[in-house]
């Protein structure tokens, strides 16, 4: 998930084939070509299925015998899915916008300021990161037990926020690492006042970042199961948490339409995400 | 920026106006009842906009909860769960939302005890005169005084019909799902045992000769190896939709099974050219469990109204028997059998016949037992 | 994941974009002291008037009535007029205004864990704390706290409070119902609080059972992480060594499966692997047909007609298990090693060979050197998550293979050993920590070599 961290075009060299270099060379790069495809298909294969499937008039999934629109009929009628992925939803572009805005001040603190304390601060941020999920899902369960909060879609949103600040703070971070300094400095000589340079200059500057981090933080938290699962309560079902359950608990082609839908729905966000760096 | 100041002493001062003209002189304590007077009970009881049912996988005809939302106008948040002991680690972990839970047996007692059920009168539910005699009053719950009868059932052997090894050896005994000598005979078809401790070690216990309630160590232990021995032939541990996914997918040739999950996938492979389907059911001859599941209301809610409403309906003599030709687990509602199908009041497998019932035991809450199950457990999975 | 340390950079770069700033500082100082005051109006509106609204959070304050019922009154009018006036002196730069917002937000920071404990109401508490705390940051000038803070703030009341619970509980007991329970504390007889974490590593009824699904988990973990190496590397190569306009698209290629939900890509391999999926399908019913007709052609045959005639046991077993993981964490393997191979200088490589090494001399010289950074990136990056993994476990080893996450999961939502769980919890956080430590050490000292 890291393409997103953009990186500044760094000067490359190809290698160019040289002439009469063995053709040893050139079968093991057919073969590396034709491994890299394999991989490639092997990545592909089960989106691949569940898309097929999907479409499987068959309610025995895996048994082809026709085609048929109908799962997404049944799963547009379904209430306790839709519900779930108003859930996800909410949960999602909550936390989106509360962990950039946090994260991407908490870089600029980061990155731009000397503190005490600022070490532990920096070793905690990387925290959340680090720390296997499940082990984040049952500290957060524990909390909201013994605080006496009940679980709903606000316990799931509060958990989330907690591990995507950290995400949004990083890619930003390593943005405003790479930024040149001088811009900023420039337009205090000329007079503009803090706020304004940061509005003028760092903000601009520091967009696709910000944008980067925010998509990342809403693909993580739309795609998080494990710590939502331990937090959700009655009524506050998740898509991924649907989903589960569906696994779990008898499989209709519903799951396979529904993840064909989002699959889409991410392959667009994706696109969008790149195409609006690219203009900026 | 002096507009900004200006909105924010505007917004205090409406907030302090309201602040003051709340409440004049109303102190706290003033007032005796408080914001907990509880609508507890009414003749025409006000129906909740909401309330939320907590039920085991697959167990319930999902049309009668619409049906109760289109009839009550009460909206059903349903949510499943695949056994006792995970229903209480969610309830136990804070999840306050659920009204209505559907426990076994032994669980009822261990929640009773924890205080995690309200305490009801099962005499202002009328539908409470549909359930049978024998259900009522059960050990777990004396005087019903927390709970009552959903469905019934037993956990036996589900086996694959016409499976040549079985046309020879019916699987009557549990030895089919312990014996490493015979399960090297028909294992590379797939077996399935229930992700359930109480189940799977009770089921051991039988095999070996024991109480399924035992908290003898050096017995558990036994079941434990037994159970550890022949896990190599099991294919998956399930018991949330191993009827429908390995069953009737025909990912397995036998399975540790529920009564109603057997049942199911033996009509749901019910063909009228052989008038057969592909599964059978049996109850192992050393004996099996015999349990039942019970509609309980949380400690927690606060719609027990609602809750009782909805749980008179489920009582109904044709929902009752809705449930169970949905389900294909027995019916402890003795109004319901005028209503269920009379394949599956016929069927030995759902309504065991006295000789066979004789064999059953109740799983019983075990104490200061759990702690060696829990163990057995850790080890069995961990293996 | 890019986990870039900066200190350097940040050593470098000593320049206070803001360092002119001192109103903005107090500016916010007053719109919080004034946010203040909306709290204590709501607080104290709340107070006054819910016996006549009956909201619920209030039942707890109910337990306060036996108290003089003036004492929430003065406490909340008095704060909410020292706010007040703390929040226009600010606005109006009244030099007296600090020490007194000082005061103020010191004694509410006090009164937030009292009211804490005595009506047990988190939000009420948590707001006060929250406001506060921020403004003693902004009226003892710390700038890089105060922008720090919101982030801070949250992390330190949802993540770090609840790693110090976990530690907390992982020191307790489980009582028979489930609960837990502390031993009575004795200086003598302390190391009864660790018995859960000696427990883990000690035998249990005779066999290291702990132990064992802890070594299962990290051999499966390292192997993953190997697996995921010995693909990755030369495809991220690949992906390398293509012409520039389509790297960045055959990147993406690799992302767009990750982006659809990780359990739907799991339930997508259980239904090709499982028996009557493509797979077993093609195997014990097209081929098992053709060998047949063949068989009597030749042993091959024969042979390919009886192993036909059982399904492969693709599912429900350790490797499917591990196939999951591998499927699951190959991206984060690739992406790492790409970032690091594409900025190479591949000049290098070319002036090895020129200078007479062979493929594998300037491999093993020039490109694994220069690629370590990526791959120990890229082997930590894939090496945590698969030893915390648990959903996988579940559903492609048929529940069957128990690895730590599973055992978590275990003793929270079957058995209801929470101080046990917790301190499994415990015990996998420092394994993870020593890895990225690892990883640091690494980093830095490859930048040394550098």
């Amino acid at each position: 998930m890291s393409t997103l961290v953009t990186s500044p075009p760094k000067p490359t060299n190809l290698v160019k084939p040289r002439p009469g270099r063995e053709w040893g060379t050139a079968v093991r790069g057919r073969l590396l070509t034709w491994f890299a495809y394999s991989i490639f298909l092997f990545l592909y294969l089960p989106i691949l299925i569940l898309v097929i499937y999907s479409f499987n008039a068959n309610k025995v999934v895996g048994v082809w015998t026709g085609f048929t629109a109908d799962w997404y009929r049944v799963l547009f009628n379904n209430q306790a899915m839709i519900s779930a992925f108003k859930v996800s939803m909410w949960v999602a572009t909550w936390s989106t916008l509360i962990s950039t805005i946090l994260g991407t001040l908490a870089a600029l603190s980061l990155e731009r300021y000397r503190y005490r304390g600022k070490l532990p601060f920096d070793a905690v941020m990387y925290l959340p990161i680090i720390i296997p999920d499940i082990v984040m899902a049952l500290s957060a369960l524990l909390f909201f037990v013994i605080v006496a909060i009940p679980l709903s879609r606000y316990t799931i949103l509060i958990a989330h926020v907690a591990f995507n600040i950290s995400f949004v703070a990083v890619i930003v971070r390593s943005r405003l690492a790479d930024m040149d300094h001088n811009l900023e400095e420039a337009a205090a000589d000329l007079g503009a006042n803090e706020w304004t340079a940061f509005r003028r200059i760092t903000l601009p500057l520091l967009m696709p970042a910000i944008v980067s981090g925010a998509l990342l933080a809403f693909t993580l938290s739309l795609d998080d199961f494990v710590i939502t699962f331990f937090v959700s309560g009655p009524g506050s079902t998740t898509l991924p948490v649907r989903v589960y359950s569906m696994i779990k608990f008898g499989v209709t082609p519903e799951v396979n339409a529904i993840s064909t839908l989002m699959l889409l729905g991410s392959t667009f966000l994706v696109v969008l995400s790149l195409v609006l760096q690219r203009r900026s | 920026m002096k507009s900004k100041f200006a909105i924010l002493l505007l917004v205090m001062a409406v907030l302090l106006l309201v602040a003051c003209g709340g409440g004049p002189g109303g102190g706290p304590g003033s007032e005796s009842g408080g914001p907990t007077a509880d609508t507890d009970s009414d003749a025409a009881p006000q129906l909740a906009s909401e309330l939320s049912v907590y039920n085991w996988a697959d167990y319930i005809d999902e049309d009668l909860l619409t049906q109760y939302e289109e009839e009550y106008g009460v909206k059903i948040i349903y949510d499943t769960f695949a056994s006792n002991e995970d229903l209480l680690a969610k309830l136990q972990a804070g999840a306050t939302g659920y009204d209505v839970i559907v426990p076994s047996d032994y669980m009822v007692a261990q929640m009773i005890e924890l205080g995690l059920l309200a305490e009801i009168d099962p005499n202002v539910i009328p539908n409470f005169a549909n359930i049978d005699e024998d259900f009522k009053n059960a050990p777990f719950d004396p005087g019903n005084k927390h709970c009552l009868p959903y469905q019934w059932g037993t956990t036996g052997i589900a086996y694959r019909a016409g499976h040549p090894y079985f046309e020879e050896n019916p699987p009557d005994s549990w030895a089919y799902l312990f014996d490493p000598e015979l399960l090297a005979e028909y294992s590379s078809g797939g077996i399935n045992v229930l992700n359930d401790q109480r189940e799977l070690i009770a089921a051991a216990l039988f095999y070996l000769g024991y109480s399924p309630n035992s908290t003898d160590r050096t017995q558990l232990e036994e079941a434990r190896d037994l159970i550890v021995r022949a896990k190599p032939y099991w294919k998956t541990f399930n018991s949330e939709d191993y009827d429908d996914s390995l069953l009737i997918a025909d990912e397995v040739v036998l399975s540790q099974s529920w009564s109603g999950d057997a049942a199911n996938a033996y009509w749901s492979t019910y063909s009228d050219e052989t008038g057969d389907g592909n599964w059978y059911y049996a109850i192992p001859q050393e004996g099996a469990v015999k349990w039942m599941d019970n509609i309980c209301i949380t400690a927690s809610s606060s719609k027990r109204d609602t809750a009782l409403h909805f749980i008179n309906y489920l009582l109904d003599a044709e929902n009752g028997a809705a449930i169970t030709n949905f389900t294909y687990y027995a019916s402890p509602n003795e109004a319901a059998k005028a209503y269920i199908e009379p394949d599956i009041l016929s069927d030995p497998g759902i309504y065991p016949p006295p000789e066979v019932e004789a064999k059953l035991q109740w799983l019983i809450e075990l104490g200061e037992g759990l702690f060696v199950w829990d163990e057995m457990w850790t080890a069995i999975k961990g293996q | 994941m890019a986990l870039s340390p900066t200190e350097e950079q940040v050593a470098t770069q000593p320049r206070v974009i803001m360092e002119a700033g001192v109103d903005p500082l107090w500016r916010m100082a007053a719109y919080v002291s004034l946010g203040g005051a909306a709290l204590w109006t709501f607080l104290l509106f709340r107070w006054m008037t819910f016996s006549s609204f009956g909201w619920t959070p209030l039942g707890a304050e109910l337990a306060l009535t036996n108290w003089p019922p003036v004492l929430p009154y003065v406490i909340y009018s008095g704060l909410l007029a020292a706010d007040l006036v703390v929040g226009i002196g600010l606005l109006w730069r009244m030099k007296w205004a600090r020490v007194v917002g000082l005061a103020t937000a010191v004694f509410a920071i006090l009164l937030a864990f009292t009211y804490f404990a005595l009506l047990r109401e988190f939000w009420g508490a948590t707001a006060i704390l929250a406001l506060s705390l921020f403004k003693v940051l902004l009226l003892t000038r710390q700038v890089g706290w105060s922008l720090a803070y919101p982030a801070a703030f949250w992390l330190g009341i949802f993540f770090i409070t609840p790693m110090i619970i976990v530690f907390i509980v992982s020191l307790g007991e489980r009582s028979r119902l489930g609960t837990v329970n502390y031993p009575p504390f004795e200086l003598d007889n302390i190391g009864i609080y660790f018995n859960d974490y000696v427990r883990f590593f000690s035998r249990v009824s005779g066999e290291f059972i702990y132990l064992r699904i802890f070594a299962r988990s990290v051999w499966i973990a390292i192997l993953n992480t190997l697996l995921c190496l010995l693909v990755g590397y030369p495809f991220a190569y690949w992906i390398a060594r293509q012409p520039k306009q389509y790297r960045g698209m055959l990147i993406f290629l690799v992302m767009i499966p990750f982006w659809t939900n990780f359990l739907v890509r799991t339930y997508a391999w259980i239904l090709i692997l499982r028996d009557s999926g493509p797979i077993n399908n093609f195997w014990s019913i097209t081929l098992h047909q053709q060998a047949l007709l063949l068989a009597d052609n030749s042993a091959f045959f024969t042979w390919l007609a009886e192993a036909t005639s059982r399904k492969l046991p693709l599912l429900f077993n350790q490797p499917a298990v591990m196939m999951g993981l591998f499927y699951g964490f190959l991206p984060f393997m690739i992406l790492p090693l790409y970032s690091n191979l594409e900025q190479l200088d591949w000049n290098l490589l070319e002036a090895a060979a020129d200078l007479g090494a062979n493929a594998r001399q300037s491999f093993m010289r020039i490109l694994l050197p220069l690629s370590m950074p990526g791959i120990v990136a890229g082997s930590v990056i894939v090496f945590i998550p698969s030893l915390g993994a648990y959903v996988t476990p579940d559903l492609m080893g048929g529940a069957k293979v128990s690895l730590l996450g599973n055992l978590l999961q275990q003793q929270f939502m079957t058995v209801r050993n929470w101080p046990f769980g917790s301190a499994i919890g415990f015990i996998m956080m420092a394994i993870m920590l020593a890895a990225t430590l690892v990883y640091f050490r690494t980093l830095a000292k490859n930048q040394q070599m550098m």
